[in-house]
């Protein structure tokens, strides 16, 4: 059986390092680099140092990337000046998918005519020591966001300027992003991520930080997929020896399923860890704001907001992702995004302390979510013909184990059908390939009830999509 | 049925399959980011009756040019074709965005359709003496 294993650890990974660093010339980047520059940061830099800290409310991580140095050393400022606990730095689509050249083409023509043609920060094309004076002087860890299928050079650079914080990983970087990206190739290149990370984390001041991307597509999306996608990432970081990891999720729509998601997917990352032999592991849990469609009127966007600021505290997050009021319009500006880190600041402090939310409802969805999990995820460990556990993960998601809805990749089944039941929680319809038992999908039937009766299902999944807007 | 040029909506494209099967009808969906030829590939492929072009990011108008003239030129002159999405970038009439698109060989155009409805109405009342998947 493909288990998971640290057998499938990269034992050397110089090599590879080297081979992939020699066609980056600029910087003198070299394997060394990031080693070097880390050693010398101060704790407070570090992701896996914040998290270690006792606190009483989830961190706040806005979102935000500007092509040019300028910009995006005003939004860092701005955003901590607002209270910011996490820095972002977005990268912009055409590094994400490894064009570095048409991002340099982008950022020097957006430069000569005086505005912005890239949707975020081309780290490759701006280089490791631009990058480091982005965050001089600053107080707080800086997290990269992205999409990236093969994110090794783009990793590389970002632990060289002192990031030390990585979201991404073989799945949730290519289900949802890219349509032709091979899955397998993804994963194996996010091997090599999470090993580089063990390693250089291993020799400097504190761990650098793996995060998963839990929302995927953010389009009805059930728990149990969303929750299988985290384990699955989580155990293949374990395996190449990251001690730090972030699962997350995205805002369901339903208060009940959203506690009930934490707590299965607390508790089901702390089994598969020690199922494993991984007991080292430290998992924080990290909650998206509505990573869906958002309202176009400001005021509901801000209701939104708080509304999502408030679940983030009452399911113990330890990291909230903030959304902006203009999310709905474009890429959110500076003081959108400065604003919507005040708000949720100002909307975490009506919660001082985490309260242990309870009901029959939350109850009987957790135990729900954790049978299905363990289906799916028994599925996967049995998986037959697979030399390994990332094998077995590649494979499950060409034979629909895993399937995303609403994913534009080829290898991504899209024959799941997940509706909103009129409590709003997602409820599975068709499981199609994804292995539920016939008692649980009974179950989501019940709970689904005739919610959609009065309409086609397209239009019915239509309006399920559009439910906040 | 699919999306022309570097269009990734893949909502829309999911839901109108879903809505496709739903209304007896027999989808093939070949999903985001199609040129003309991958349209006509899969009508050899499938002998499908009509070819849904979806086009949501404004590409349309210049990825759908010549499209019925590539069609008959590949011996596929009596394919259905229909186009809709959002057609065009910035605020031309409904009349003059039709024009442009019958001008290219689609038999109906659907520029910012109220309802996928109108689109399964339309397909059905052309396709009569066709056998459906019901």
């Amino acid at each position: 059986m493909p288990l998971p294993t640290n057998d499938s650890c990269i034992a050397d990974l110089t090599d590879e390092r080297t081979q992939l660093l020699r066609h980056h010339h600029a910087d003198d980047l070299n394997v060394d680099s990031a080693h070097q520059y880390l050693q010398a940061l101060p704790q407070t830099r570090f992701a896996s140092y914040k998290y270690a800290v006792e606190r009483s409310l989830p961190y706040i991580q806005p979102r935000g990337g500007f092509p040019t140095f300028g910009k995006q050393r005003e939004l860092t400022l701005r955003l901590l000046d607002a209270g910011a606990d996490f820095i972002p730095l977005t990268i912009d689509s055409h590094t994400r998918h490894n064009d570095y050249r048409r991002a340099s083409l982008q950022l020097a023509e957006g430069i000569s005519q005086g505005r912005d043609l890239l949707n975020g920060y081309p780290i490759v094309s701006h280089g490791v020591s631009t990058t480091r004076e982005l965050f001089r002087d600053i107080d707080a860890p800086v997290s990269l966001r992205h999409g990236t299928p093969d994110a090794r050079l783009l990793v590389e650079i970002a632990l060289a300027s002192g990031i030390t914080e990585i979201e991404g990983g073989g799945i949730c970087y290519s289900l949802p992003y890219s349509q032709s990206y091979p899955v397998e190739r993804a994963l194996v290149h996010w091997q090599y991520v999470d090993r580089l990370c063990a390693e250089i984390g291993a020799g400097v001041n504190a761990k650098i930080q793996r995060e998963s991307f839990g929302p995927l597509t953010a389009t009805l999306v059930p728990p149990v997929i969303t929750i299988a996608v985290q384990l699955c990432e989580l155990l293949l970081a374990a395996e190449q020896g990251i001690t730090a990891f972030s699962v997350s999720f995205g805002q369901t729509g339903s208060f009940e399923q959203d506690i009930a998601l934490a707590r299965v997917l607390r508790k089901k990352a702390a089994e598969v860890l020690t199922a494993f032999g991984f007991d080292e592991v430290k998992v924080s849990l990290v909650y998206h704001q509505w990573m869906g469609a958002f309202p176009t009127d400001e005021a509901l966007a801000w209701q939104l907001i708080g509304v999502s600021s408030a679940i983030s505290q009452l399911i113990g997050a330890d990291k909230v992702v903030v959304k902006t009021a203009k999310e709905a319009v474009g890429i959110p500006d500076i003081e959108s995004n400065a604003a919507a880190v005040r708000a949720v600041r100002y909307a975490l402090a009506a919660f001082p302390s985490v309260m242990d939310f309870s009901s029959g409802r939350i109850d009987a969805e957790t135990a729900l979510i954790g049978s299905e999990v363990d289906y799916v995820m028994s599925r996967i460990f049995e998986k037959q013909n697979c030399a390994s556990f990332l094998t077995a993960v590649s494979s499950s998601v060409s034979t629909g184990i895993i399937d995303v809805p609403f994913s534009p990749h080829r290898q991504n089944a899209g024959k799941l059908v997940a509706g909103r039941a009129k409590d709003r929680s997602i409820r599975l319809l068709a499981p199609a390939s994804v292995p539920i038992s016939a008692a649980d999908l009974a179950e989501e039937s019940s709970l689904f009830d005739d919610a959609g009766a009065e309409m086609p299902l397209w239009a019915k999944l239509l309006s399920d999509i559009r439910i906040l807007t | 049925m699919g999306l022309v040029g570097n269009d990734i909506h893949v909502v829309a494209n999911r839901l109108l399959a879903i809505g496709m099967a739903e209304n007896h009808f027999l989808p093939f969906n070949i999903g985001t980011n199609n040129e003309v030829e991958d349209f006509i590939d899969a009508v050899y492929e499938t002998g499908a009756a009509a070819v849904l072009v979806a086009s949501v990011n404004g590409e349309g108008e210049t990825a759908c040019r010549g499209f019925g003239q590539a069609f008959e030129e590949s011996g596929l002159e009596d394919t259905l074709l229909y186009v809709g999405g959002n057609l065009s970038v910035g605020a031309h009439s409904v009349e003059s965005v039709n024009a442009t698109f019958v001008g290219y060989g689609f038999n109906r155009v659907f520029h910012r359709p109220p309802s996928f409805q109108v689109v399964f109405d339309s397909l059905r009342q052309d396709l009569t003496g066709f056998a459906t998947a019901n």
